[in-house]
């Protein structure tokens, strides 16, 4: 599968690089939300991982835009919940819950698991 | 100080009371001197009556004045305070705590129980400033130590799998296991004081949904083999039947990983043994976690759900933790409408056991967040 990663914790990214890449799908993993949302308009991937909590702009800020562009639809979306995510920020994903699956904390076993059930339903 | 009216009128007709009670007391040691001085039986009988008929008309003054002070004070002092005292009782633990508001006739600033209220007020304002400030600090605190120790977890993880990282030695194995069991550990705690908080501010959320317990158990028993294979504890599952419960399948399970993982510290290094499961009937299911471990005290199983309570609290104390397991499992178990306990006695190992309804009752918080 074709995977898009925004984090803003690099080292994050690459152990999702790492973990990802072993599981031969073809990952980019970008440090920078605004460059990344640009990355998810311009180009088709299979499933994109957000972090929730991000300076600039956040998990949900991207959702919002890509509803707004009618790209939501397009890629399945995994949001990676920091634990200090508040109820209010927890609220507008709950809404769209149909298109992301939510995560508490990053886990590389349970993130594995994930892809492969995404990647199974097609 | 500013004269008050009612506080005025009042005084007034206490005063006026007393100072005809006092009258009516001196026409009594008046007559009562007469008495002494050789009168005749008739007379004698009268003034015995006036003094009567007067004692009497001072009691009642007395028991009037009486009346007015305890309706003055009751009024003034003691209604507002109970009142008071209702209202501060009331307010509910864990949540914001809501500014007191009595209705009362005097709204003077120099009211003695307007000042008691305001001084409350104020009081609970910087108690709700010092429990934002502390949520935001522990919100903040704990997301910094969480996101290092799961970047660890993760790269042990990679490390120790070949197909990621390459073949290790024994030597280089033995130390990223010893890493990633540490950092594991890290995170639980991390985890645990997240929702020892979340707990206690009741914002604790509950995924909900029909779940096959007997399914669950099994996998429970699969997960944590390593850690009782590890010590050479037998660990069996006797669970004989097929239950489906409605409920939240991780916090179902993340108490029984919490009583596995404290049964794993007690039993004895030789032949210990725990036993997990569950049954159930017609309304709920009951789970237990059995250990043949050194057991626990009557006097130690009443405080053995609360929070940060050590079994062992000596600085000798063999065993890990921060006395939170119990005491989250306990309030995931009551929000999700059921009850936890246990059975034990010094000697003869312990057993929790836990019952949840089957079917969602509707006090339970409810919202879709996975795992």
């Amino acid at each position: 599968m074709k995977i898009l990663e925004i984090d803003d914790n690099q080292d994050l990214l690459d152990l999702c690089e790492v973990v990802l890449s072993a599981e031969e799908h073809e990952y980019t993993g970008i440090n920078e939300p605004l460059d990344g949302l640009e990355k998810i308009r311009n180009e088709k991937y299979d499933m994109s991982l957000l972090d929730l909590s991000m300076p600039d702009l956040s998990g949900v800020d991207i959702i919002d835009t890509l509803v707004k562009d009618g790209l939501i639809n397009k890629q399945k979306i995994v949001v990676f919940t920091a634990s200090s995510a508040t109820e209010s920020e927890y609220s507008p994903l709950l809404e769209k819950e149909e298109h992301f699956i939510l995560k508490k904390s990053l886990d590389v076993d349970a993130l594995v698991e994930h892809v492969h059930k995404i990647e199974s339903e097609g | 100080m500013r004269i008050r009216p009612k506080l005025v009128l009042t005084f007034s007709a206490i005063f006026i009371l007393a100072f005809s009670s006092s009258s009516y007391a001196a026409h009594i040691t008046i007559q009562s001197s007469l008495l002494d001085s050789g009168i005749s039986e008739e007379q004698s009988t009268s003034i015995l009556e006036e003094i009567g008929t007067s004692i009497g008309i001072v009691s009642a003054i007395i028991g009037i004045i009486a009346v007015c002070v305890v309706f003055w004070v009751s009024a003034r002092i003691a209604n507002p305070i109970s009142t008071l005292s209702e209202k501060l009782k009331s307010q509910e633990i864990g949540k914001k705590l809501r500014n007191i508001e009595i209705k009362r006739e005097s709204i003077d600033k120099d009211d003695e129980i307007n000042e008691v209220i305001y001084t409350i007020n104020s009081m609970i304002n910087r108690l709700n400033d010092l429990e934002e400030k502390k949520d935001v600090f522990l919100s903040m605190v704990t997301h910094e130590l969480k996101t290092p120790a799961s970047t660890i977890v993760g790269f042990s993880k990679v490390l120790l799998n070949s197909k990621m990282a390459g073949e290790l030695n024994p030597e280089q194995k033995k130390s990223i296991e010893t890493m990633k069991r540490n950092a594991t550990r890290l995170e639980d705690l991390i985890g645990d004081l997240l929702d020892s908080r979340k707990l206690g501010l009741s914002k604790m959320k509950f995924a909900y949904a029909n779940v096959d317990i007997t399914k669950l158990v099994e996998y429970i028993l699969h997960n944590n083999k390593n850690i009782t294979d590890e010590k050479n504890i037998e660990f069996v599952n006797s669970t004989k039947e097929t239950i489906f419960a409605t409920t939240d399948e991780s916090r179902l399970e993340q108490v029984y990983n919490n009583l596995i993982r404290n049964a794993v510290d007690f039993v004895p290094k030789e032949g210990g043994k725990i036993e997990i499961g569950v049954k159930g009937d017609d309304n709920k299911i009951i789970c237990y976690v059995k250990d043949n471990g050194i057991g626990i005290s009557k006097e130690k199983q009443k405080e053995l759900f609360n929070q940060f309570y050590q079994v062992d609290s000596s600085l000798q104390r063999k065993h890990g933790g921060t006395g939170l397991g119990l005491y989250i499992s306990k309030g995931i178990i009551e929000a999700l409408g059921g009850k936890i306990w246990v059975e034990s006695e010094l000697g003869k190992g312990a057993s929790i056991y836990f019952s949840i309804p089957k079917i969602k009752e509707e006090r339970s918080n409810n919202e879709n967040i996975g795992n």
